[in-house]
């Protein structure tokens, strides 16, 4: 099993301004760790399934840095009807926002979650918990799954859906393009950033996002407190979004040969996600992919769309560039963007399709997406309702992203700029919706007090 | 700033809500149908409208002194083309969930004494003090003429582009 590819190795670490040993690990840190799988649970008895919360609490990874990186880790977080059931007390659950309260099955219209994308069609119900497990390699992932949940005994718990991820050879996602290249960087995390990883600032520098967009208890990029729930849930806690998408491999490859693009297939890609397949960006190198640029972390992320107001280079509807504008005009220099950042940990699932073969072969393959935020309607549900599933903000009209968008009716064009520009009409579903939810991710501090271990 | 921008006008009004009124404000609010439905859609001139319930001010970091409000409110705003007697008048005749929504607020009068009706909406208007239109001389007729005509370019050009100039010349004499 592969990891990341060396040539974009993790982050260097560096001293930290927060307190690491409260936080769960995986809001800040990648883990890297090639195997995973998300286990989604329902509890049918509480007293049972504290003492399982009390059992898993010395196998949660907090974001401290490593001397070593250890076999296995796993991570803790909660639905709102996971927090009714453990039976948090009216105050603190009416404290949390309405988007958590609500669930994603009730948000699916906004979202865009409709037809075959539409919570009727989902794989699973939302979950009380999700237990997240990080493994060095699939054996170890078997004996962690082995160990949160012991066959054969009363753990008050039922298992909703268990989701096997890995990473795929060369670090690529199911469209065969290098994924997981740009993530905020997240001040006082301990994390030493990358060239473009923040926000950009002046002509070629990059600050650190604030703590607050991404962790509860910080000041954000308005310099405020972001809204948080009672205390304990106040600090170091974090909104989760999980969604399983299944991507149609062969869809793609088709719809990208057949548009007759006069770039060719491969262009039309690129200028569909925003990066050639090895990671190069478009707005640096529109003509081709560039090795060493690829090759090279301080300027593979290194770049905006302040100099390419019309799209030339990388168009106003491609995919990365919806998800995360950066300076582009129209979002004041990056300040829009700033409040919109999300910190990414999706994961691959199912084998790769063939290279070249252009029929889908029936297996299930996909994303296990993955975000952190502070707030979840002004961050992820903003992205994906506003940015990926319209086109107005961009002057696109209702052309929705043409990666991940859903294909609405008559939202279906992707325009790929020039002189003259070209039309890409007909775009088919590329990724469906399989099923999701809303959690909280609670500090050390707070699992312990939902472990009954606060004293 | 001023309630007129081109030939557009923005209506903004708040009104007092009736103590204990506020949930059930809010569910009807909640259970009004947009787009096509919405009763808005039966007034030929506006542009846009928007119905809620101010519980409290939305307080935006240190720099901004908190405002807190002793009552609910109701603000209703709307931007139309035309004179606001005439939106008024169109209202009352058209729109009677007006009753419903003003009659959780105090001293409402109901639409049925049409001078009242408009005395009160009058009485609770403020002025607009940000008032920005993109297109401030357009009609809504205008405005749903250029979305169509934009449209029909587009699936124009994707249809057409790879036609050959005297082609495609031909073909836009044809079509428009």
């Amino acid at each position: 099993m592969e990891g990341r590819p060396t040539r974009l190795p993790p982050r260097d670490a560096t001293p930290a301004d927060i307190d690491l040993s409260d936080i769960q690990g995986n809001v800040l840190r990648g883990y890297t760790m090639p195997a995973a799988a998300y286990l989604m649970l329902r509890i049918s008895d509480v007293a049972q399934a504290t003492t399982l919360l009390r059992r898993s609490l010395p196998l949660v990874c907090t974001a401290e840095t490593w001397d070593r990186q250890p076999a296995a880790a796993i991570n803790l977080s909660f639905s709102y009807a996971g927090f009714q059931r453990l039976g948090l007390d009216p105050d603190t659950l009416a404290s949390f926002p309405p988007a958590f309260r609500e669930g994603m099955r009730a948000r699916a219209t906004l979202l865009g979650d409709v037809g075959p994308s539409a919570p009727d069609q989902w794989e699973f119900d939302e979950p009380h918990v999700l237990v997240s497990v990080y493994a060095a390699d699939a054996e170890r992932l078997e004996e962690t799954l082995g160990s949160v949940l012991v066959p054969d005994t009363q753990d008050g718990v039922e298992l909703l859906h268990v989701q096997r991820a890995h990473d795929l050879p060369g670090g690529k996602d199911h469209f065969g393009f290098f994924d997981g290249v740009s993530q905020p960087a997240i001040q006082g995390s301990g994390v030493l950033s990358r060239p473009g990883d923040g926000i950009r600032q002046g002509e070629h520098g990059w600050r650190e996002v604030a703590t607050g967009e991404v962790l509860l208890g910080y000041p954000d990029e308005d310099r405020t407190l972001p809204k948080a729930p009672h205390a304990p849930y106040d600090r170091n806690g974090t909104y989760v979004v999980l969604r399983k998408l299944a991507v149609d491999t062969a869809a793609f490859r088709r719809f990208v040969a057949d548009a007759g693009y006069p770039g060719g297939p491969e262009m039309l890609a690129a200028k569909i996600v925003g990066r050639w397949p090895d990671g190069t960006p478009l707005a640096l190198a529109p003509d081709g992919p560039d090795e060493a640029l690829a090759s090279d972390p301080a300027r593979i992320n290194d770049f905006g769309y302040a100099d390419d107001p019309q799209g030339l280079r990388c168009p106003l509807g491609s995919h990365i560039r919806r998800a995360n504008p950066r300076d582009a005009p129209s979002f004041f220099g990056g300040r829009l963007s700033a409040r919109h950042r999300i910190v990414r940990r999706g994961r691959a699932y199912g084998d790769p399709l063939p290279p070249g073969v252009l029929d889908d072969d029936g297996a299930d393959r996909g994303l296990v997406f993955v975000s952190f935020q502070s707030n979840l309607w002004r961050q992820f549900e903003t992205i994906q309702a506003q940015w990926i599933n319209d086109g107005d903000r961009f002057g696109l009209g209702r052309d929705t992203d043409p990666l991940v968008g859903e294909p609405y009716p008559g939202a279906t064009k992707l325009t790929v700029p020039g002189t003259p520009p070209y039309f890409v009409t007909s775009r088919p579903r590329l990724v469906t919706m399989r099923g999701g939810a809303y959690l909280f991710q609670p500090s050390m501090t707070a699992l312990r007090h939902l472990a009954r271990l606060d004293g | 700033m001023s309630n007129e921008n081109g030939t557009a006008y923005a209506l903004t009004t708040y009104a007092r809500v009736e103590t204990g009124h506020e949930d059930a404000l809010d569910a009807y609010l909640a259970a009004l149908p947009t787009g096509a439905d919405s009763p808005f859609a039966r007034l030929d001139g506006v542009h846009l409208a928007r119905v809620q319930v101010f519980r409290k001010l939305v307080h935006q970091g240190p720099h901004q002194r908190p405002d807190p409000l002793r009552h609910a409110h109701l603000v209703v705003s709307t931007t139309f083309n035309g004179g606001l007697d005439e939106h008024l008048e169109a209202l009352a005749e058209h729109v009677p969930e007006c009753d419903e929504w003003w009659g959780h607020c105090v001293r409402y009068p109901g639409r049925g004494d049409r001078a009242a009706f408009v005395a009160y909406v009058r009485s609770i208007q403020r002025r607009t003090s940000l008032f920005s239109t993109p297109f401030p001389t357009a009609t809504v007729d205008d405005v749903r003429q250029s979305i169509a005509l934009r449209a029909q370019v587009i699936d124009f050009a994707a249809a057409t582009q790879h036609l050959s100039a005297d082609d495609l010349h031909r073909r836009f004499l044809e079509t428009f």
